[in-house]
């Protein structure tokens, strides 16, 4: 699949349509995510019970890689416990990073159109930026950044200065 | 490099021999030294003319396309064409461009304050050269239609 097809069948219809757009009001867990060598700038904001993501939302500027794999997560993450949560996050960086890994039960169902972006490694930070901010946000980190310990891919950065 | 060194003391040569020690860069040196005789051969203004030609062609046509905002219209500019077009994020330009097999760079272009200026988080840069037609130009403008298609 070529990175048109990518931005044809999934990316546009959910940065035209996001899902679980927005900020939940007063959340138990929360945590701003920022890629500052595009300028992506996103928020995850939830509500965690009984170790259960009860309520997630996504909002942000960024571009459509980056938002579309935000508003897939949503869904996928949203009603499941945090330790599948974390289980997902692993398998999306696998996804998006490893070449030869596969996703043998289907954990990421159509996230699994993202494996695209392994040739695309200038891309890898915009499709993980989410993921690392949801990170964040269960872990109660704070701010997060794609830079320095953060890089899923060091020295991939397109803005070398 | 050193004028003398014992156990006791070092004694560095002037500048700027001090800053000049090892193998100077020879094989670069003659690598330039032909790159400016070709330079010279086609001839500066020449090549200044055609990076003009290509730059005012690229002007025009790109205006053909919707919702297109350039960042750096002087009349005095280099080969350089810095955009971005309504709804479509620079980075996502630049991947679905390279795709069609047009080579930009898009980013901050380690002008960070540039783009704080214009309020926008990245634009595309497309430049042209020596080596470059109007033909490339046109693919360049359709390409950037196509992916409008896509987004749209």
């Amino acid at each position: 699949m070529s990175s048109k097809q990518i931005y044809q069948e999934v990316i546009l219809d959910h940065c035209k349509k996001p899902r679980n757009w927005g900020k939940i009001e007063s959340p138990t867990h929360k945590a701003e995510g920022i890629n500052p060598l595009c300028g992506d700038h996103i928020w995850v904001t939830m509500n965690i019970k009984d170790d259960i993501v009860d309520d997630i939302q996504y909002e942000g500027e960024s571009c459509a890689i980056c938002m579309a794999s935000g508003s897939m997560m949503t869904a996928k993450v949203k009603g499941k416990p945090i330790s599948e949560a974390s289980t997902l996050v692993e398998n999306f960086r696998a996804l998006t990073t490893s070449p030869d890994w596969d996703d043998k039960d289907k954990s990421l169902g159509s996230l699994s159109i993202f494996s695209v972006i392994r040739d695309l490694p200038s891309r890898v930070k915009c499709a993980m930026l989410p993921w690392h901010t949801l990170t964040s946000a269960m872990n109660s980190e704070g701010d997060i950044s794609t830079e320095g310990e953060h890089d899923p891919v060091p020295g991939s950065g397109t803005d070398k200065g | 490099m050193i004028l003398s060194v014992t156990f006791e003391k070092t004694t560095y040569a002037e500048i700027p021999a001090k800053f000049e020690a090892g193998t100077p860069p020879i094989v670069a040196a003659i690598g330039l030294g032909e790159a400016l005789d070709y330079l010279e051969s086609v001839g500066m203004d020449v090549i200044e003319a055609h990076e003009k030609t290509l730059t005012d062609y690229a002007y025009q046509a790109l205006q053909t396309v919707d919702g297109l905002t350039f960042y750096g219209t002087s009349e005095s500019k280099a080969g350089v064409m810095s955009f971005n077009v309504k709804g479509i994020h620079a980075h996502d330009m630049g991947t679905l461009l390279n795709d069609e097999g047009v080579a930009v760079r898009t980013g901050h272009h380690c002008a960070q304050p540039v783009m704080e200026r214009y309020s926008v988080p990245a634009t595309t840069r497309a430049s042209f050269y020596l080596y470059n037609q109007t033909d490339d130009i046109d693919v360049l403008v359709a390409s950037i239609k196509k992916v409008q298609k896509i987004f749209n």
